[in-house]
């Protein structure tokens, strides 16, 4: 279950809306790499375990295989996790759209790392520069966290040693394509300390 | 003459950020919408001369809000303000009959530009 937010409505509301300023920059990018309109959606913020993770990925809980990988950032003093999963009919589609193969693993593995990229390259600068922030950094590189499987077998690596984690669902379709992609903002609960206070300031 | 203004965002954040970039010295009677059928509530009943429109809200979006405007005539000044950048985006909206899209985040530079650039200050 979805827990109780440990943010205020205010504070909610505020990273729902850089969110959605990030997400709007990203839907751009999006655009460009696949050549097809970018649907957007509200960004929803969750505050779960990380055993809960796929309910936070709800716009792709269809019960199609899903593919994705997961990206480590220091945004300021801020720890975040990039996750962008698509649904299987995604894949093929954006195969399609881009004219890049995926008939080996090797190959589905470095379009979802491009797709990521994309997505996140522009994502988290404007989230980061909405806080005053222009020191956004890679850690490490992107790892494959799920290929083919279903929602619930995703590999979490680091994401699964903390309590809570905090999340932002931002869903992008592709208009009039089975397009299907999900980037969850990922941040542990010990980064709170740090954003809470960043989002006030906006709020100022 | 004062000018009734919407502003219609499901972002309280947002319809701040929007209420402070207004000129100071622009006379206007300011309602809020949280989402898009406050918002074409709030054209039907006159209370917006002037609409400052989101695109992505719940119940309806901005693209919605523009369509009923030009299929029930109703007259409203509409600037799109959203953070959404594709050029077709913007596309869709001037098409919709919105006058001019400005980018979030709003800034009162960008919104006074505007407002110059049309006349409408």
């Amino acid at each position: 279950m979805t827990e109780t937010l440990p943010i205020t409505e205010d504070q909610r509301d505020c990273l729902q809306e850089i969110s959605n300023v990030a997400m709007g920059a990203a839907a751009e990018a999006l655009a460009e790499f696949s050549k097809v309109f970018v649907e957007m959606s509200i960004p929803k913020v969750r505050y779960i375990k990380p055993s809960e993770l796929p309910k936070a990925l709800a716009s792709l809980c269809g019960g199609d295989l899903i593919s994705g990988v997961v990206q480590e950032y220091n945004v300021g003093s801020l720890q975040a996790y990039a996750l962008t999963v698509i649904t299987e009919p995604s894949f093929q589609d954006l195969s399609q759209q881009t004219g890049l193969p995926i008939s080996t693993d090797e190959e589905a593995v470095d379009l979802l790392k491009q797709l990521s990229k994309t997505i996140t390259d522009v994502c988290l600068p404007v989230l980061a520069e909405q806080f005053g922030i222009s020191g956004v950094e890679l850690v490490g590189e992107a790892k494959a966290a799920a290929l083919h499987q279903p929602l619930s077998d995703m590999t979490l690596g680091e994401i699964s040693q903390w309590q809570h984690v905090l999340t932002t669902e931002m869903n992008y379709h592709l208009e009039g394509h089975p397009f299907n992609c999900d980037l969850l903002l990922v941040t542990p609960d010990t980064s709170l300390q740090q954003l809470t206070p960043a989002l006030d300031e906006l709020l100022k | 003459m004062t000018i009734p203004l919407v502003i219609c965002d499901d972002s309280n954040m947002a319809r701040k950020q929007v209420a402070r970039s207004l000129p100071d010295e622009w006379d206007v009677d300011i309602s809020y919408a949280t989402n898009g059928v406050e918002g074409i509530d709030a054209v039907r009943a006159g209370k917006a001369e002037m609409l400052f429109l989101d695109l992505t809200m719940p119940e309806l979006d901005g693209y919605g809000v523009l369509e009923l405007i030009k299929q029930e005539s109703l007259k409203s000044i509409v600037i799109v303000i959203s953070g959404d950048i594709q050029p077709e985006a913007r596309e869709r909206v001037i098409k919709l009959g919105a006058l001019e899209f400005i980018k979030k985040p709003i800034n009162k530079d960008k919104l006074c530009d505007v407002l110059r650039t049309y006349g409408l200050l």
